[in-house]
């Protein structure tokens, strides 16, 4: 074999393992789901599908009915049980056992009583060095809230007290087992993993270590995370012990450091993969359509069809308009969308869900629906908005926007400006003096400046077939709903000129009561027949506290000894009915 | 002819041994020099003569317009969530007492929702946009602007526009997050996120000298926050939160002020606070060895002041270790 041969061949064998490397990063390259976030939902105890809590549930709603609301810790020796006993019974430690309102009890529960540590030494448990002394840990659920007292066994006194906001103590065993029960059973982890693990495979969490790496920053909940590991790969299960439900999982590396996995982390990094980077294709019955969490526009959809037939170029959310009439210029303008590098200000904790709209017992079309939350919500001056997009199997669509409280009053008024692009060419007519007038140029109207029809139709969109929709303003006559008494503006969809057709920075101010909300900006006076037109819809709906009629709103109330929020939700848009017999 | 071509075969090993004993001599010089530069720009400085060991605030002082309106020097300047701008007004004897004295000059709301100001020795404030809810009232061309306030007249007006490595994108919605004043080098320090994006980290510290109006060096392609300078022994450093980490860094500084170096990590913040998951939002130091950080979660996107919990944690400064050590920590 000669020099040059060999360099040939040397070569030639370098390009293959560079090819086969580059073949195998390909494959490697296959993305792997990074995990999944469970959908909020309210919890009904008559639905609790494991026995040990349904069991639990049971044994909390007795100890509430106690006159010393605190489940006790069972099987300690009698040191200890004492240690318990003295502690409970002392009122300094009952400080937080009750609402302080209501007089109501809170579920507390006794995590554990370990022998005082020699840091626990203090001026006022300075005895303990001659005698036995324990410390016992309660947990309150209701206040995310950790009470420890330092309790003399020998003096058979209780010491002293300190209380921890935001701090839960280590869990006992029994819900460690109960944790690794709910993952183990969840839908999500089967599917994550591929298979129903049993309770060994998860490695468990009651070690302080552990304890300490997973957190429900948002719920303010008892949370802890059972992994199963799986080859090179570890499976988070985040458990709400407070509500007995998964909140998610997540997929880490084993051996890589980083950090811990928690509600706030997991809800954020799988939001942003699944549903801000990236458009998601929707297929159900005769509509197709795609849609994609946005920076600050919230849910947008687009290329929506029904039957083929191009309807809607796109639709989306783009302000929260949020005004209270007893302060003058008071209030704010909000964006929602992507939790993370985002322009909103109220954001996705989870993807958007997708369900079967039922009237009179016959499925009649399904609901895309997105939420946004405050950080804080449902406390003053945090926020709950959501996205609704109906279809039905007739054609007939809604773009709504709701809004579940609670905001920083009871005189607010919520103006959410929609942003319809409609497909292919129309014109536009309101229905003037029983007839349809149509629009020649660019323009704004207020929902009370013209009268439906006697089906409730008070606009319409056509081509030039006569083929489109007509549009149904909310007006009451949608369950639970109080009427839009909206502002209008149709604009022309320029294509060399974006107005708003990407993500839009805030187009209006909190405060303007008028029909100033932001669209104006686009209308020049053109004409805008037979063209590609926008739909601005900005409603605007004041919110209720009162008892009875609340409405836009939430309350914070205690249900099973804990706080939950009570919604009183308010929605609004226009429904688009298809022209029959053009 | 023979001994003519081993004369010429001579003479070329001669050429290169020469060339090749000039190319190594090159080389040690560019080297030494190298290292010079390098060990001059890294190095950090025996603390210069004249300053103090500890923080390094100790000079500024109330605007000259304020004391002309009867303010003393408690009177507090600030930027609140539903004020927008600038407003000055007395220190509240209680807590929860209502605000007296309350002024805003009609420039003041001029750049929109501001960050917390800092004054110099001679009373000048300096503030930059702080967009709260939306970017209405904080468009992004302006969230690189460090705006001031003239100690003379209380006049607020642009000062600097901060270059940037990346033009604003969509993603992100923040300019300069952080603000520190040194008066021993009359240096503004400012943090800027402006260009970062969710996959590039495009951030930049910058020293802006007071005296020229420039800036005088940066650290690029970091996106920090919280920033303070402090004096050890050893010499300045600039200490600063990242917003990507729970973490907080820190960089040399030259007696002039200058950014000298690569940054060195100092402490995490990994797990600390209710949430385990702050970041450094401001840093103060306000004895001779202590640090008060104000932590806070941090995702690049907007929040409302009110959804905004904050954590405050007191660390205590080892000159021996030359680390900080945390003090509040309960679990302790």
């Amino acid at each position: 074999m000669n020099h040059r041969t060999r360099t040939v061949l040397a070569i030639t064998a370098i390009v293959a393992v560079l090819l086969t490397s580059c073949t195998s990063s390909s494959s490697e390259s296959t993305p792997t789901p990074p995990g999944a976030v469970v959908p909020r939902a309210t919890i009904n105890p008559q639905q609790y599908p494991l026995p040990a809590l349904e069991a639990q549930a049971t044994l909390v709603q007795n100890v509430l009915q106690q006159p010393l609301p605190v489940l006790l810790l069972i099987g300690l020796d009698a040191p200890r049980a004492q240690a318990q006993e003295i502690a409970v019974t002392d009122s300094r430690f009952q400080g937080d056992l009750w609402d302080a309102s209501t007089g109501a009890a809170l579920r507390n529960e006794i995590f554990g009583v370990y022998p005082m540590r020699e840091s626990d030494i203090t001026d006022a448990t300075a005895q303990c060095q001659q005698s036995t002394c324990y410390r016992v840990e309660m947990y309150n659920y209701a206040k995310n809230l950790t009470t420890v007292g330092f309790v003399s066994v020998t003096d058979k006194t209780l010491l002293a007290v300190t209380k921890m906001a935001d701090t839960q103590p280590d869990a006992p065993q029994y819900l460690v087992d109960l944790a690794v029960q709910i993952a183990s059973e969840s839908p999500e982890v089967i599917a994550a993993l591929g298979y129903k693990p049993n309770g060994d495979d998860a490695r468990m969490t009651n070690t302080k270590t552990a304890l300490n790496l997973t957190r429900c920053q948002r719920s303010r909940h008892l949370c802890l995370a059972p992994t199963f590991v799986d080859g090179d790969r570890a499976l988070w299960a985040i458990v709400d012990l407070t509500d007995g439900v998964l909140v998610g999982v997540r997929w880490t590396d084993v051996g890589t450091y980083g950090p811990a996995v928690t509600q706030r982390s997991l809800q954020d990094d799988i939001v942003t993969q699944l549903y801000c980077d990236k458009a998601t294709a929707l297929e159900r019955g005769d509509w197709r359509m795609n849609f994609i969490l946005t920076s600050s526009d919230g849910l947008r959809i687009s290329d929506v069809q029904y039957k083929s037939r191009a309807i809607l170029e796109s639709a989306k959310l783009v302000d929260w308009h949020v005004s209270y009439s007893t302060t003058e210029a008071f209030g704010y303008s909000d964006a929602v969308g992507c939790p993370i590098f985002s322009q909103a200000a109220v954001v996705a904790f989870q993807g958007p869900t997708v369900e079967e709209i039922v009237e009179d017992g016959e499925i009649v079309g399904f609901r895309l629906q997105q939420e946004f939350w405050g950080e804080q919500w449902p406390l003053p001056c945090s926020y709950f908005y959501v996205q609704r997009f109906d279809f039905y199997n007739d054609g007939r669509f809604r773009v709504a926007a709701g809004n579940i409280g609670r905001g920083c009053g009871t005189n607010g008024t919520y103006r959410p400006v929609l942003r319809l692009a409609l497909a292919a060419e129309n014109s536009f007519a309101t229905w003037t003096d029983s007839a349809w007038q149509a629009w020649s140029t660019e323009g704004w109207q207020a929902q009370s400046d013209s009268e439906p029809t006697d089906e409730g139709y008070q606009y319409r969109f056509a081509d030039s077939s006569g083929a489109g929709f007509y549009v149904e303003p909310g007006r009451g006559q949608f369950a639970g709903e109080r009427g839009d008494n909206a502002f209008i503006f149709i604009t022309l969809d320029h294509p060399d000129r974006d107005e708003g057709d990407s993500d839009m920075i805030t187009i209006g101010p909190c405060c303007n009561v008028n029909y100033e909300q932001g669209p104006e900006r686009f209308i020049d006076n053109e004409p805008i027949e037979n063209a590609e037109l926008i739909l601005w819809y900005v409603p605007q709906v004041e919110n209720d506290g009162a008892p009875g009629e609340q409405y836009c709103w939430a309350e914070s109330v205690l249900d099973r000894g804990v706080y939950t929020a009570k919604e009183y939700p308010c929605y609004m848009g226009p429904m688009f009915v298809p022209i029959q017999n053009p | 002819m023979a001994n003519k071509k081993k004369q010429q075969a001579k003479q070329k090993r001669a050429d290169r041994r020469k060339w090749l004993g000039w190319g190594i001599l090159f080389a040690l010089v560019v080297g030494v020099v190298g290292y010079i530069v390098y060990s001059v720009n890294t190095s950090e400085e025996k603390l210069a003569q004249g300053f103090s060991v500890g923080g390094v605030t100790y000079c500024q002082s109330t605007p000259k317009f304020a004391k002309d309106m009867g303010y003393d020097d408690s009177a507090i300047m600030s930027t609140n969530e539903t004020l927008k701008g600038l407003f000055i007004y007395d220190r509240p004897l209680q807590v929860g007492q209502p605000l007296a004295h309350v002024y805003q000059h009609p420039t003041w709301d001029d750049a929109g929702y501001l960050g917390a100001p800092v004054n110099d020795a001679d009373g000048n404030i300096y503030v930059a946009p702080a967009p709260r809810v939306n970017l209405y009232d904080n468009p992004p061309d302006q969230q690189n602007t460090i705006y001031k306030v003239d100690t003379d007249t209380g006049e607020l007006a642009e000062y600097i526009r901060l270059p940037f490595a990346a033009p604003m994108p969509p993603e992100n919605p923040f300019g300069i997050i952080g603000l520190a004043y040194d008066c021993d080098t009359n240096s503004l320090y400012a943090a800027s996120v402006y260009g970062s994006g969710k996959d590039s980290e495009a951030g930049i510290i910058y020293q802006v000298d007071l005296d020229t109006g420039k800036v005088e060096s940066q650290l690029k392609n970091i996106d920090a926050f919280g920033l303070g300078v402090f004096n050890r022994i050893a010499g300045k450093r600039l200490y600063f939160g990242l917003t990507r980490k729970s973490e907080v860094w820190s960089v040399a500084l030259g007696d002039d002020g200058e950014i000298r170096g690569k940054p060195r990590f100092e402490f995490s913040m990994a797990g600390w606070g209710a949430d385990g998951d702050d970041k450094a939002r401001r840093i103060v130091f306000r004895k001779a060895d202590e640090m008060f950080v104000r932590g806070s979660a941090f995702n690049y996107n907007l929040i409302a002041g009110t959804e905004r919990i904050q954590t405050d944690y007191f660390l205590r400064y080892d000159p021996a270790q030359d680390i900080w050590l945390r003090e509040d920590d309960p679990q302790q």
